[in-house]
């Protein structure tokens, strides 16, 4: 390292270079002094400017630092992105989950409530009719009354009772050894009464038809009367036999 | 005396002002700063040896600054920047620690 400088080589010399360091140290009001001083103020503020910037950790950083940077964010970005979208994606399956369930029991209770007047577990009432059929001469067999229930049936009678009982997809009419009429086994007394909950506009001609269910009865000795109602109760249910055998197919 | 009083007052002046760097000064900062500390050291050598002279100090100090910043500035424009900055750093690095060996020297002879 000997570029150019004299290393000392006897304390004298030593001395000079102490001595010429301490008139480098003693102020010297000159203009070139001035202007070092100076700067050395500009390289001061320099160094505190730079100092200041480099804490803000991205402005000092070089440009494959900042893409490595940028990179990273944006593949943070991208993955974020990804968790936020499945996020949306299982808040709006939740939330229609969530009206669907509404809309499942709303479904389920009123097909629940129809199957209740199909298998006539409930009371019901509405418009309909109500048939009294007269027998003084108790002429009227079993099948007529099946026929008169049938022909309410395909004339769209959605509850009927006959006398004290419902009559669902299971009953039955039959004749006792005695040839008192039974309708699933209960025995039932002229007059016969048939509630009927449907349209009477279509159920009272059905009724009445040529050779229809008023004429068999007639046939058989008996009188068939006719009322129409506004409301009519049906409050007869059956009670369901827990199914033995049969399973659903799902 | 007076650089090591006018490097305080820069010091505490830019901690107390907060200056904000130009944008466009920002890559070359950085290197100036180097360059313009190489040249302090050299000067402070230069001073020792007995030789100093103020004005070759300022001349040098401003065109070390300048062809420092310029070589950055060119890095830049060539497309190695990153390199060329770390070129003139090791090259200003290697002055730095040359003049202070050499005033070590100067100073304990050993």
């Amino acid at each position: 390292m000997s570029d150019g400088t004299r290393i000392p080589e006897s304390p004298e010399q030593q001395k000079a270079v102490w001595h010429r360091l301490r008139d480098t140290l003693r102020p010297q009001a000159t203009w070139s002094q001035l202007i070092v001083g100076l700067l050395c103020v500009l390289l001061g503020l320099a160094i505190a400017a730079q100092l200041r910037q480099t804490d803000d950790s991205l402005e000092g950083a070089s440009q494959q630092e900042l893409l490595r940077l940028l990179d990273e964010s944006g593949r943070h970005a991208a993955g974020l992105e990804v968790e936020n979208a499945e996020l949306d994606r299982t808040l709006e399956s939740l939330r229609s989950g969530q009206g669907d369930d509404a809309e499942a029991r709303t479904a389920a209770e009123e097909r629940l409530a129809n199957l209740e007047i199909i298998a006539g577990t409930s009371p019901a009432h509405g418009r309909g009719i109500v048939v009294s059929i007269a027998d003084p001469a108790s002429g009227v067999r079993a099948s007529t009354l099946l026929g008169v229930i049938q022909e309410l049936r395909n004339a769209g009678a959605e509850v009927i009772q006959l006398g004290t009982v419902r009559v669902v997809a299971s009953t039955s009419i039959t004749t006792d050894p005695s040839g008192r009429l039974l309708v699933d086994g209960t025995v039932i007394a002229a007059p016969y009464t048939v509630r009927v909950i449907g349209d009477p506009e279509v159920m009272e001609p059905a009724l009445r038809i040529p050779g229809g269910a008023a004429d068999s009865v007639a046939a058989d000795g008996g009188t068939l009367a006719i009322a129409a109602e506004q409301d009519v109760e049906v409050t007869a249910t059956v009670e369901l036999d827990e199914p033995e055998h049969s399973e659903v197919v799902k | 005396m007076i650089a090591i009083i006018g490097l305080i007052v820069g010091v505490v002046l830019g901690i107390v002002v907060q200056p904000d760097v130009p944008v466009v000064l920002q890559p070359y900062l950085p290197i100036a700063v180097v360059a313009a500390l190489d040249t302090l050291a050299g000067g402070l050598r230069a001073s020792l040896d007995g030789a100093f002279d103020a004005h070759v100090f300022i001349t040098s100090f401003l065109f070390n600054v300048l062809i420092a910043a310029f070589l950055v500035f060119l890095g830049d424009q060539l497309g190695v920047g990153a390199q060329l900055s770390t070129a003139v750093i090791v090259v200003l690095g290697i002055r730095i620690f040359s003049n202070a060996a050499a005033i070590r020297r100067l100073l304990f002879r050993s």
